[in-house]
């Protein structure tokens, strides 16, 4: 796993045990919405942190489950936008 | 649709939809139409309602064939703590919309207006024989964005420069969900 990833990755299990009321951090791969970790209003605060800290624009088309369900899945999705700008 | 959901009751998790009468209505009802947090992304923004406004509008509901007017009532103390609205705006092609309010606060972040949502789709598809349910929101109103790909809708349309938001135009997205899609997301619905 290269050096960024794996920083972006920690951050989001950080930023989720902040977030939301879990006991432990997340793995890479708990699955995040399905669980009910991250619901819909949740997302909005989450989002936010995660375009302050990485400089990038979540826009509505990018709003899916499919993008924020694991922190494997959302660090492949901030790595795909933070290489588009 | 109104012989069919005279009684109706859609039990939930912890809370059930039931039909909304002015003597289930809690007082609170008027609180959060009027409450600027509640309202921040609708159209009731900026307005003002009465109680007689809640009895006319809940009455013109019940009474319209095109309407399902539901509240969220949860089971153990029976409290009321928002509504769900399936419109059944366009019975030749089967397209209906739904809207929700949770209006007590205390219930935000608990995956209920989804539950909800997910709840009354299901039953769209299989006792009102709806084709396709319609989403909609403003671009701001991003927790309802999510809220709709949750459910398996996706983005069809976004009407440009729509909705007088917070002193500015912004576009409103339109999101549809078609059977195939929520079965795929919510597989063990198919079979209720």
């Amino acid at each position: 796993m290269a050096s960024d990833e794996k920083v972006i990755r920690d951050y989001l299990k950080e930023l989720i045990l902040n977030l939301y009321s879990i006991s432990e951090e997340p793995d890479d791969d708990t699955e995040l919405v399905a669980s009910g970790i991250i619901d819909s209003f949740g997302i909005v605060r989450l989002i936010d942190e995660i375009e302050k800290e990485f400089k990038i624009t979540i826009s509505s088309e990018e709003l899916i489950p499919q993008n924020f369900c694991s922190i494997t899945a959302m660090s492949n999705f901030i790595i795909r936008l933070k290489d588009k700008d | 649709m109104k012989d069919l959901i005279k009684n109706i009751k859609i039990e939930c998790n912890e809370f059930s939809l039931e039909l909304l009468d002015s003597n289930k209505i809690s007082d609170r009802y008027l609180h959060w139409l009027n409450d600027p947090e509640v309202n921040r992304f609708s159209r009731r923004s900026g307005e003002s309602f009465s109680i007689d406004d809640i009895s006319q509008y809940i009455e013109i509901s019940n009474k319209s064939n095109d309407v399902l007017l539901l509240g969220i009532f949860l089971n153990k103390s029976k409290k009321h703590i928002g509504n769900i609205q399936l419109r059944y705006f366009d019975k030749r092609n089967r397209l209906a919309e739904i809207s929700t309010l949770l209006g007590e606060k205390d219930y935000w972040g608990k995956g209920i207006v989804v539950e909800a949502t997910r709840n009354l789709i299901n039953f769209g598809f299989n006792e009102l024989n709806i084709h396709k349910f319609i989403l909609g929101n403003i671009v701001p109103n991003r927790a309802s964005s999510f809220k709709s790909t949750t459910l398996g809708a996706k983005l069809e349309g976004t009407r440009r420069s729509h909705f007088l938001f917070e002193g500015k135009y912004v576009d409103v997205l339109e999101y549809g969900i078609l059977k195939e899609d929520f079965y795929k997301v919510f597989p063990e619905f198919s079979k209720k």
